[in-house]
């Protein structure tokens, strides 16, 4: 089409929230996963700042409770432990352990996705074949494999969900970067003698930022939840460890006695998956709307 | 840096860029041949523009890459400035690099949208290890000024240019090693009109400046006239007519040139009227036709054009037309005669060409 | 002087009864963020297209040409709508209907033409199956009737044998004959106006010279607005050209009239960019600068920035007046 139309390139926020000019993005939804991520980074620093490892002893006393004298806002498991302080203190087994994982997704996913685009022949076909075998090996029977071998810990649970969940990134990013290397810049770049590292780094790399962004949102929220379900079935954090998956576990006796066991550590699952899709889907949206005023 | 070739120069020495026998084939899809150039020969002198012309299919944007060496020819020999540069490594072709160069058709995808201006401009001169951060600054700034933009352009980013000013961006970019030869691919042809006449005129401007031997690629004959000394006419992968600018578009011998030349329309009411409208469409480059490949569109076709091809025969000095029955199709219309149309202020009538003997610049 | 009074004076596009659409007033705006101003894609168009009438509306990208198109099938793309003025075919209003309303008038009354085929065609559907699925939607007609007409449709331009094509996908065939199927499918129900937007641009010229003949000869009858930016296409199949300029026609008239005596200075430069033949080279000459964008906000000729004519006067808008025989909107008119 003929006709010049700039699509408006940020639009105020269409939320009523409040936010200061410069945090406001532009997508509502980037927004809410913002607010909803500070949260979650705040209950991290409350957690270091204050949870002491005495507040995460039980009190057998007060086991099971919901309110009353000293129990705290978020009532007491079967031990007597504060389930307040133990889902603060969670934060850093559940979040630290497929935060771990997803940079390892990120980063391997992205040299073997540039591996693959960069090269023809042979090595790209060794590539392709190697991402599709891991790919078609069901995901959780492979980490329980791994995991059955090496032991549980923080450690060999981060490092076995980023060793084996990297492929499917790794797919898309050498559909992008074939994508990205057809363009007539890198056409040009490759014209005027332009080494082959500063065409990946310059004008590659940067091309995927925004998808290596928004995968790895996704896949943070993915491996959030696949941690929890590991360590609900026994195979993830130790098992005193107060992660949110264990907590899980051990609400499951207690259901109908004391249903908050469930609800406080499955309300923190999904306030981080819920904010970290929302920041994937709002910077997806975000680098769409950019590309479309680009375009125009 | 520069590595001057010590082999002795090879080719025709009177040529800067040089193809001879160009061929080159692609693969098709179920492992048929595409023949996308086959073949052309073809020479530009330093100081000099030629004018590539054909239709989408014939093979000259192939040319153009393949002269660069973007894509591998097949068969024959590309030579530049007195080197031959068919077989060359991408490291051995760094200083020839250097002096040639290219501008795409298409400003929007031909400069990174997440680079700045500055940075733009200066890849190759980094690439080439130019000098100093301040030095490329400082030779950045003297290309904006060269091809017309305010020297604050180089702090934003291309969405923050129109196409015109993107392709003087472009411009720029490929003049940034003062090159001997600057290959152009369509590269007004993204642009308004209003904007196609500043770039051309930029283009001519600059080459009579810096010296530099150009290659146009466009699909519009007027366009190419305005500013090509020759013109080559492709089609179907060959080379079909080729002379001075000026004898191509007042004389044309091959039927397609007549044809193409009557199909560009003119602003002049009724003007359609007098035109050669040929039937089908170009054939595929996969399956050819046999014989003269122009044959089964061609008005003025015989038996023998069906089965023998005819060779691009010499017919005037830097005149070549492959037809047997050269000139027997007759211009439809009088392009020097839009009298209906005023010219634009202050432009004389071009005389007509036809008395023309040879009318290359130089 | 009003619009209508305006019309009047240029004597061929008064409103008469072979009147068959009627645009006046018509703007187009998006809203800008930040900003209390929107931007008119499309600032106060006005024009009358009458029975068998071929009128020409011409400009650059961002001029509002395509979007006057659009505003008239009624598919403005969002954020942008029509706020102002109407837009009238046989004298009821249709700027105003519903979506449903107005999908019957787009395949029935009003024909579309794209510059890309296949916006306008169906991927995965053979070209019989969506020619005969509009005629029945809009005739009343059997399933063999309505292949029929599909088949007569793709004989009427000229498509060599039509019987086989009515069996092919879209992607089988070439970018011509795409395009030629793309305007039988604009004709089959017989509409009252045919817009082509750019239908000929991304064609060969030894393509695009078969399809303007096409509208030359074979749609003489037709009631048609042909959208380009090529002075030359429009010259060959045009009766009226209504020149725009940054959403607003600048200048219009008969063919004749506008190319061989142009009044506003943007239609003088647009013809002597063009390049021809007959200009002794090294000639060309360009319209300095760029036209505006839609961050721009133009206050009085949107053209003065542009123009070496320009003088103060130019800071309050020129109207489009009569001008010997057209319309234009010049304080400094050029010719004479």
């Amino acid at each position: 089409m003929s006709t010049t139309v700039t699509t408006p390139a940020a639009k105020p926020p269409a939320l009523g929230l409040r936010l200061p000019k410069k945090l406001a993005t532009g997508s509502t939804q980037l927004d809410i996963g913002i607010v909803l991520l500070t949260l979650v980074v705040l209950a991290l620093v409350m957690q270091e700042l204050f949870v002491t490892s005495a507040m995460l002893d039980g009190n057998l006393s007060k086991r099971l409770r919901w309110s009353g004298d000293g129990v705290g806002i978020l009532g007491t498991d079967q031990l007597g432990r504060d389930l307040f302080y133990r889902v603060l203190a969670g934060f850093p087994w559940s979040l630290g352990i497929s935060g771990v994982a997803v940079v390892m997704v990120a980063t391997i996913g992205t040299f073997v996705g540039l591996i693959g685009a960069w090269y023809t022949g042979w090595v790209r076909t060794v590539v392709l074949l190697g991402v599709s075998a891991i790919i078609a090996m069901p995901f959780l029977v492979l980490a329980l494999v791994v995991i059955a071998l090496i032991g549980r810990g923080f450690w060999p649970l981060s490092l076995t969900m980023g060793g084996i969940a990297w492929p499917a990134i790794s797919r898309v990013i050498y559909a992008e970067s074939r994508g990205l290397l057809t363009r007539e810049y890198v056409l040009a770049a490759r014209l005027f003698g332009v080494s082959q590292w500063s065409i990946l780094f310059g004008h590659v790399l940067p091309g995927l930022r925004p998808t290596i962004l928004v995968m790895a949102a996704f896949y943070f929220a993915t491996l959030l939840i696949i941690e929890s379900a590991l360590s609900f079935l026994g195979l993830g954090a130790p098992l005193n460890a107060p992660s949110w998956g264990n907590m899980l576990s051990d609400s499951r006796q207690y259901l109908v006695n004391a249903p908050w066991m469930m609800f406080v550590p499955a309300g923190a699952i999904c306030a981080s998956v819920i904010g970290l899709n929302l920041v994937g889907d709002g910077v997806a949206e975000l680098s769409r709307r950019r590309a479309r005023a680009v375009e125009v | 840096m520069t590595m001057q070739p010590s082999s002795p120069r090879v080719g025709n020495p009177e040529f800067l860029l040089e193809a001879k026998d160009l061929k080159v084939t692609f693969r098709a899809p179920g492992g048929k041949k595409l023949h996308a150039v086959d073949t052309i020969t073809l020479g530009v002198r330093p100081r000099e523009t030629v004018g590539l012309v054909g239709e989408s299919g014939s093979g000259k944007s192939t040319v153009a890459l393949t002269l660069m060496r973007a894509h591998e020819p097949e068969g024959g020999q590309i030579i530049f400035d007195g080197q031959d540069v068919t077989h060359l490594t991408y490291k051995e072709l760094m200083p020839v690099r250097r002096r040639l160069q290219m501008v795409f058709q298409d400003p929007y995808s031909s400069l990174d949208p997440r680079w700045s201006i500055r940075r733009v401009i200066g890849e190759p001169l980094r690439a080439h290890k130019y000098g100093s951060r301040a030095k490329i600054n400082e030779r950045v700034a003297q290309l904006l000024q060269q091809v017309g933009l305010p020297p604050d352009a180089a702090d934003r980013v291309p969405s923050q240019f129109s196409g015109g000013q993107r392709q003087r961006i472009a411009v720029a970019r490929a003049l940034a090693l003062e090159p001997k030869a600057l290959i152009a691919d369509e590269p007004v042809s993204s642009l308004d009109v209003s904007i196609q006449a500043q770039i051309i005129n930029l283009l001519r401007d600059l080459q009579e400046r810096l010296g530099i031997a150009l290659l146009v690629i466009a699909h519009d004959l007027a366009l190419v006239h305005q500013i090509s000394d020759r013109i080559i006419v492709m089609y179907l992968g060959e080379p079909v007519e080729e002379g001075p600018a000026d004898e191509v578009v007042g004389k044309p011998q091959h039927p397609y040139t007549v044809a193409l030349l009557s199909a560009t329309p003119v602003p002049e009411p009724g003007g359609g009227s007098k035109r050669i409208v040929l039937t089908g469409e170009p054939p595929s480059p996969i399956y050819r036709p046999t014989g003269c490949r122009f044959h089964p569109r061609c008005p003025i076709a015989r038996d023998r054009c069906k089965t023998e091809k005819p060779p691009l025969k010499e017919i005037g000095p830097n005149r070549r037309v492959s037809c047997f029955y050269a000139g027997e199709m007759p211009p439809p219309r009088d392009l020097w005669a839009l009298e209906n149309v005023p010219l634009p202020p202050g432009v004389e009538r071009a005389p007509r060409p036809f008395a023309v003997g040879s009318s290359r610049a130089n | 002087m009003t619009a209508i009074q305006e019309a009047a004076a240029t004597g061929r596009s008064v409103a008469t009864a072979d009147t068959i659409l009627a645009v006046k007033d018509v703007v187009v705006e998006f809203p800008r963020p930040r900003q209390n101003v929107g931007f008119r894609a499309v600032n106060g168009v006005t024009f009358n297209l009458n029975r068998g009438e071929t009128l020409g509306l011409v400009g650059e990208s961002g001029s509002g040409k395509s979007m006057t198109a659009l505003s008239l099938l009624g598919i403005v793309p969002a954020p942008g709508k029509i706020v102002e003025g109407s837009i009238s075919l046989r004298g009821r209003r249709i700027d105003n209907l519903g979506l449903k309303e107005m999908r019957t008038i787009r395949g029935k009354d009003i024909g579309m033409v794209f510059q890309d085929p296949m916006t306008g065609l169906n991927p995965v559907r053979s070209v019989g199956a969506q020619l005969t699925e509009s005629v029945m939607r809009h005739q009343n007609v059997t399933r063999a009737e309505a292949e029929e007409i599909a088949f007569r449709a793709l004989d009427q331009v000229s498509i060599p044998s039509p019987r086989d094509r009515l069996k092919a996908f879209p992607h089988e065939l070439s970018g011509g004959l795409r395009q030629r199927v793309m305007i039988s499918l604009a004709l089959i129900n017989h509409p009252e106006v045919i817009i082509a937007d750019e239908a000929t641009t991304a064609l060969d010229a030894t393509i695009q010279a078969q399809i303007l003949d096409l509208f030359r000869l074979r749609l003489t009858k037709a009631t048609m607005i042909i959208i380009t930016h090529d002075m030359g296409v429009a010259a060959e199949i045009c009766d009226r050209i209504a020149v725009m300029y940054a959403g607003r026609i600048v200048e219009t008239g008969t063919i004749a009239e506008v190319l061989s005596n142009p009044r506003h200075p943007y239609t003088v430069g647009l013809l002597a960019a063009v390049p021809r033949f007959d200009i002794r080279r090294p000639k060309l000459v360009p319209i300095p600068g760029v036209p505006p964008t839609a961050e721009d906000i133009i206050r009085g000729c949107a053209f003065k920035s542009r123009c070496k004519f320009a003088q103060a006067k130019c800071d309050e808008r020129p109207p489009l007046t009569h001008l010997g025989g057209r319309l234009a909107s010049c304080w400094f008119p050029r010719g004479a």
